[in-house]
């Protein structure tokens, strides 16, 4: 375990969270007794196989649903109801259609009741960030993939977060465009600037999630269970090829099968 | 005509084969490539090819190299990504065209009626719904061009 962790107090830490849902008719335990804690400044994947809770997990964790028991503690805190302080990037991008890019943007801020120049005006900002610049008046359906899910990133960070969760971001995207966002991703979380420095992503591949993160937490098949932890201690900036980084996803990948 | 690959070719495409390429040192043969993305290689190539007419990379003995202008690019912030890019493609033809007769409008602006004549009559041979929509989306990627799908009006920045 890294020795930082152990002297700093977590960001967030999951207490023996639980989920049932009703699936069916029938109760399903979803989830059981997930525990762990997220430091500062830490890019966290959770990985593991289909179905086994990684993205019900994370909207528990942003507070869209309660635990069935078991609590999600934030800066000490108990929380209640959806975490202000945290934003989601969806798999499936989520943008409104009817709504030109930078509308799409300013919707986060309009919930938080920012007066409208302000909007725009850090809605232009993030846009220029994330490379949306040009794109302002343009429709979901004018963009690619990869400029869909750029769309997502702005609105996540125009509210400016403490925390970026990520559900499964590059599974909708072609194999080609799904690397060159890795790596705008990595790039804007390293420089400090505009992405929040905690990320924490669910993936079902293992080796972006080995690749991009500092520690990857292994779900088990449903109900998910915390399985193992895995810290990531390869230097950056890693080699995507290198032996270490193999052996890592090997290892992790053996678990999951 | 070699830029029509253009019209295949989406930015997010070309960066990621940028990124690969960095990822592989710089240099790569052609075929690991295809490999490593799990790409075949009939989608590959028009990437390659798109790249290469920007400037940025080089086939040579069946590698493909980085070039200069491709670092450069990768390690330019945002804004200076889209000046490189704008700069590259204001060097090819449908580009420096389409926005020499938007340029000679008084008011600045076409319709894209207007312009999808403009390149019916240029570019005969041409698939000109597609070439629109490619030069509308590469000219907003290099800050050439903006487009209005509301007022229908493609502009010059």
């Amino acid at each position: 375990m890294s020795t930082r962790r152990l002297l700093t107090t977590p960001v967030i830490d999951i207490r023996r969270v639980s989920k049932e849902l009703v699936h069916n008719g029938k109760k399903v335990l979803c989830l059981k007794d997930i525990s762990f804690s997220v430091h500062e400044n830490e890019f966290i994947s959770i990985v593991g196989p289909s179905g086994c809770g990684k993205s019900t997990f994370l909207r528990i964790l942003m507070g869209l649903m309660p635990p069935t028991s078991g609590e999600v503690i934030y800066k000490g805190e108990r929380v209640c109801g959806v975490n202000p302080h945290m934003s989601m990037v969806f798999q499936s991008f989520a943008l409104f259609p009817w709504l030109n890019v930078v509308e799409n943007v300013e919707l986060g801020l309009e919930a938080q009741h920012v007066p409208k120049e302000q909007r725009r005006k850090r809605a232009l900002s993030i846009i220029q960030e994330v490379g949306l610049e040009g794109f302002e008046d343009a429709f979901p359906r004018e963009l690619s993939g990869g400029m869909k899910q750029r769309v997502g990133l702005a609105r996540a960070l125009v509210t400016d977060p403490e925390i970026l969760l990520m559900d499964e971001p590059f599974s909708n995207l072609d194999p080609l465009i799904a690397e060159g966002l890795r790596e705008e991703i990595l790039r804007l979380w390293s420089d400090k600037a505009t992405l929040p420095e905690i990320v924490i992503m669910v993936s079902h591949n293992v080796e972006e999630a080995v690749y991009l993160s500092d520690r990857v937490i292994v779900f088990s098949q449903r109900p998910g269970t915390v399985l193992a932890e895995f810290d990531v201690d390869i230097v950056r900036p890693r080699d995507k090829r290198s032996q270490e980084l193999y052996k890592l996803v090997d290892r992790i990948t053996s678990l999951i099968a | 005509m070699v830029w029509m690959s253009i019209t295949k070719v989406r930015y997010s495409h070309m960066i990621g084969l940028l990124e690969v390429l960095e990822g592989f040192g710089g240099r790569v043969d052609v075929a690991k490539i295809a490999d490593d993305t799990r790409l075949e290689l009939d989608d590959l190539l028009p990437v390659i090819e798109v790249t290469e007419l920007l400037g940025f990379v080089m086939v040579d003995s069946g590698d493909l190299v980085l070039k200069d202008e491709g670092l450069k690019f990768l390690s330019d912030g945002a804004r200076g990504r889209k000046k490189r890019l704008g700069e590259r493609l204001l060097m090819l033809e449908p580009f420096k065209r389409v926005l020499e007769f938007v340029s000679k409008r008084e008011e600045k602006y076409v319709t894209k009626e207007e312009l999808l004549n403009f390149l019916m009559e240029t570019m005969p041979g041409a698939d000109s719904e597609v070439m629109l929509r490619s030069i509308i989306d590469w000219g907003r990627h290099g800050l050439l061009l903006r487009y209005s799908s509301k007022e229908d009006k493609i502009k010059l920045t």
